[in-house]
């Protein structure tokens, strides 16, 4: 059984590969040395081949149920089905940071492949920093995360079980496309150390880096809409967001990242904006850091954290200082050589872009300040204090309507000047046409007037109607509107997507907060229980077998009010996980456009009866489908022709 | 040996880190009217379960939370108001049980810190876009300067 | 200029963090602190007919354990407070959220160091308290104020760093 230690010495070969990339192309591009750097490409390769084997050897691991591995014994059982023994691999801490790693040598090799046009300077540097970043990651597995630990002589002879609640689709799509986007992001930092290093913070290095920084910005938006609608169908209380910690700690780069593209696009565009965007690109990947440590060094409580350990939280926040110090030391020296001359007048779409920038930078701060205000004010030895909710709603509420309504202006904005008269004359009838629509609208849903609801459709139609007319009237050509519309290019519709995609979300998160309607309900089978227009009706209750679980499942029948047609049949269980005699509750969702029905079993009472939470969730689909259009919009954009020319 | 029973433990402790929310805390209170039930879902998402991973009392089925939301229910059979209840919790357990801080000189700089900021960057901005209308005014010839270009180009001609 | 205030900001950000490890984020403070005890009313855990009040807490400094039957590190913990109460330290027991029986005979088995036991079977007193886990263990002085509070076991280590000290201090 020697195959966990062939992982563990391929890890090994992979940082010693990833040591001599660090270094050896930095050393080759300052000397002007091309052999040295050309070994960037035979060395990426090997880094990534060898992490490739380490995580294949301990995928088999689990698949064979080798439980003398401590890492499988602690997070995989027997009974445990194929497809979740495989995604165990990044069920726990160890194995999240070997995917991890996995990732970002695979982000280095696409760099290599994808990169034919790069002065050769450059391609050195980048994959020297990507390779830097490996070395940081790899000392940190092997020095203190190690997946392939041994239980030896004696090991046990099943496993602990993977904690049930990971026993889900979700735990299969969800982190890797999380990594995916956070790693990404080391893509553009690394472009940026090598413009600073290169003193060259010009259009090039923005055009360069624009697709990759996209692209990861697509994943990490699948990856936190994933968790999002994950939580929602797994853990039965039909949250799908609570501002915990390990979610800020996500969107805190996605936010930024989307201030990043924006800014990348002016830089490319017009050469404005350069150090900014520099600052932007540091800040990014330094937020994907940050989110590693928080996560997984125990300074915060999360119901997501992994289980943590200090020894591990420092080695984290020294790869995260590292990283923090170097990087805007290079900034702070190198960026006087960089001065642009700015023309642009003020309402200008560089302007608007700045204000794109300033809204979402803020944002960030908010959910910064959120989430790391209790450790600032326990270090000066303030209160303990905790932060929820409450503070971000109120926070984010105005900061994301406002960024709405400046994205209608920004959209149609042209660069470098337009006049006022300009904007009211595009947008008159748009913003007439949106009001309309935010009226009619509740009084037809609700018959009555909901400011919330009247504001997020506003919003909505505001941002989709000026997305429509930009279209329509830039494919105006003489030859007519369809060879117009096939003019436009990729890149432009895929930013129609993102900001269109942007609108769904917004109207769908306005909807679910404002209009959901929640019950606790004591109910025994037989009885029924009235939700706004639907009828619950308690059929029956019946025990049954999982392949690793005892359940009591219970039969509902959803019923229309009013013309008594039966909607959905719902079967909430309320499971028991043999492994660890761990209960958990299965919520049953009837999904719809325009609203969720969601019933979930809590507690049996006294007299056989049943808690039954009923909640009526309204548009909470929209919310993952307009982050799917979000994404496929980045993706969209970066399948753009001239990303592929070379 | 120690190290592995110590390493057993951990699984024990990731599912009893789940444990506390894997089955939605679900009581079932009456209430007179609809305001005070609201006013109980309200002050349920807002305070805190003393002893769990970053859960609300609504949603932790843990002793302490269902404690709390049975006074919670209680006070608002009395008629308490929703300030009332939340400074009655935070009595017993400290300003950590409320997710809403209170708006102290300690967090002036959460709770008004991001404005402050965006009061900054607008100046910022209309300092940068009005530092370029001077520029480009200084940078546009003046009508005599267009004229005698225009001449020069003429006598070129 | 400006450019060095990301380096120093980070720089600033990296200490707090450093100084968070290792601290642990679920532990609460004391609401009750200099505090009265909350008024109260219930029996004891013996003697059903006898009532105990916060009255009754006052005229020494004690401590107040708060334990059950149901807590394991309580269990972990009692062999000191015993050893504590032969040492002569009062110590008032708060059975929290318990059965009376099966409480009495707890104690029957595993030595008794209270001076006497607050039967709080629905955990009311405990709530007043801001009691949110056992054990817990309170320091009331000779007025009947709270004066500390420790959340877990009590060792020799927590009794000679900590309580011990301010036990003394407000005796005197």
């Amino acid at each position: 059984m020697m195959l966990p230690e062939l992982g563990h010495f391929a890890l090994i070969l992979g940082l010693a590969l990833s040591i001599l990339l660090g270094t050896l192309p930095l050393v080759g591009a300052s000397i002007n040395s091309s052999l040295m750097m050309r070994l960037a490409k035979p060395l990426a390769s090997g880094q990534f081949f060898f992490i490739l084997i380490s995580f294949i050897v301990l995928g088999m691991a689990f698949l064979q149920d080798d439980f003398s591995v401590q890492y499988v014994a602690n997070h995989s059982n027997s009974l445990l089905p194929v497809q979740y023994k495989i995604s165990a691999i990044w069920g726990g801490h160890e194995g999240s940071l070997l995917l991890w790693a996995l990732i970002l040598s695979g982000w280095t090799l696409a760099v290599v492949f994808f990169s034919k046009s790069l002065p050769l300077i450059v391609y050195a540097r980048v994959l020297a920093v990507m390779g830097l970043i490996a070395v940081g990651f790899l000392f940190f597995i092997l020095l203190t995360s190690n997946p392939f630990d041994r239980f030896l002589p004696q090991f046990p002879s099943d496993g602990a079980d993977l904690n049930p609640l990971l026993q889900d689709f979700g735990l299969i799509v969800h982190p890797p496309m999380l990594y995916m986007g956070y790693v990404g992001f080391s893509v553009v930092f690394a472009f940026a150390i090598a413009a600073l290093l290169g003193g060259q913070l010009d259009a090039a290095w923005a055009k360069w880096s624009r697709p990759w920084t996209t692209v990861a910005w697509a994943f990490l938006t699948f990856g936190i809409a994933l968790g999002s609608w994950w939580a929602y169908y797994e853990l039965g209380w039909g949250g799908w967001w609570f501002w915990d910690p390990v979610e800020n700690a996500s969107f805190m780069p996605w936010l930024v990242g989307a201030a990043l593209i924006h800014s990348l696009a002016a830089t490319e565009k017009r050469g404005v904006f350069k150090s900014w965007t520099v600052l932007l690109a540091i800040l990014s990947f330094s937020l994907s850091l940050l989110g590693t440590f928080l996560v997984r060094s125990g300074v915060l409580t999360s119901v997501h954290a992994f289980a943590s350990d200090p020894a591990r939280g420092q080695f984290v926040l020294g790869l995260l200082a590292i990283t923090l110090v170097c990087s805007l030391s290079l900034y702070a020296y190198k960026v006087p050589q960089v001065r642009g001359r700015i023309h642009f007048s003020l309402l200008s779409k560089e302007t608007f872009l700045l204000t794109n920038n300033l809204l979402l930078i803020v944002a960030w701060v908010t959910v910064m300040l959120g989430t790391l205000y209790p450790l600032v004010l326990d270090f000066i030895g303030g209160a303990k204090l905790s932060i929820g909710p409450p503070y971000f709603n109120a926070l984010f509420v105005p900061l994301m309507s406002v960024l709405s309504i400046m994205m209608g202006f920004g959209i149609i904005s042209r660069w470098k000047d337009n006049t006022a008269a300009y904007f009211i004359k595009k947008l008159r009838l748009v913003a007439f046409i949106a009001v309309l629509v935010a009226l009619i609208t509740p009084f037809v849903a609700f018959s009555e007037f909901h400011f919330g609801a009247f504001v997020g459709l506003f919003l909505f139609s505001w941002i989709v109607l000026i997305s429509l007319k930009d279209m329509l009237d830039k494919a105006k050509s003489s030859k007519g509107l369809v060879y117009g519309l096939r003019r436009l290019k990729p890149a432009y519709y895929g930013m129609m997507l993102g900001h269109i995609g942007f609108a769904i979300t917004l109207l769908g998160v306005a909807m679910v907060s404002i209009e959901s309607d929640e019950r606790d309900i004591r109910l025994s089978v037989g009885d029924q229980a009235q939700v706004q227009n639907y009828i619950f009706k308690f059929e029956s209750m019946e025990k049954i077998e999982g392949p690793n679980y005892l359940a009591d499942r219970a039969y509902f029948s959803v019923f229309d009010k009013d013309s008594n047609k039966l909607i959905a049949a719902l079967k909430p269980e309320k499971r028991i996980y043999l492994a660890k005699n761990t209960p958990m509750t299965e919520a049953a969702i009837d999904p719809g456009i325009t609203r969720d029905l969601y019933v979930a079993l809590g507690e049996r009472l006294e007299g056989g009866a049943w808690a039954v939470r009923i909640q009526i969730k309204p548009f909470i689909r929209w919310i993952w489908f307009g982050s799917l259009i979000m994404g496929l919009g980045g993706i969209l954009a970066v399948s753009d022709k001239r990303y592929r020319k070379k | 040996m120690m190290e592995q029973s110590v390493l057993k433990i951990i699984p024990l402790l990731v599912i009893l880190l789940f444990s506390a929310q894997s089955f939605a805390a679900i009581d079932v209170y009456d209430f007179d009217d609809e305001e005070k039930r609201v006013d109980f879902v309200a002050l349920t998402k807002e305070l805190r379960c003393p002893k769990c991973q970053n859960q609300d009392i609504a949603d932790s089925n843990a002793p302490i939370a269902a404690d709390m939301r049975k006074e919670v229910h209680r006070l608002l059979k009395e008629g308490k108001d929703k300030e009332s209840i939340v400074a009655y919790m935070i009595d017993r357990f400290g300003e950590f049980v409320t997710y809403k801080p209170k708006k102290t000189s300690e967090t002036y700089m959460l709770w008004y810190g991001p404005w402050i900021l965006i009061f900054v960057g607008i100046i910022v901005i209309l300092s940068l876009a009005r530092l370029n209308k001077k520029e480009v005014d200084r940078l546009k010839p003046s009508p005599e300067e267009v004229k005698s270009l225009l001449a020069k180009y003429e006598d070129k001609k | 200029m400006y450019r060095w205030i990301p380096l120093v900001i980070a720089l600033g950000l990296a200490l707090v963090l450093y100084t968070a490890i290792g601290k642990d984020p679920t532990k609460l403070e004391t609401a009750r602190l200099n505090d009265p005890v909350p008024e109260f009313e219930l029996s004891a855990l013996l003697d059903e007919a006898r009532l105990i009040t916060q009255e009754d807490l006052k005229g020494q400094v004690i401590l107040l354990n708060v334990w059950a039957t149901w807590c394991p590190s309580c269990r972990a913990e009692h062999g000191y407070l015993v050893d504590l109460a032969n040492k002569g330290v009062p110590i008032v027991g708060l059975n929290y959220k318990d059965e009376r029986p099966t409480a009495i005979s707890w104690l029957e088995r595993l030595g008794n160091p209270y001076v006497f036991n607050i039967f709080d079977p629905q955990g009311e007193l405990g709530f007043d308290l801001g009691v949110y886990g056992a054990p817990e263990t309170y320091l009331i002085d000779k007025k009947g104020f709270v004066r500390f509070r420790h959340v877990g076991v009590v060792d020799d280590k927590i009794w000679q760093n900590i309580l011990e000290p301010l036990y003394l201090k407000l005796s005197k």
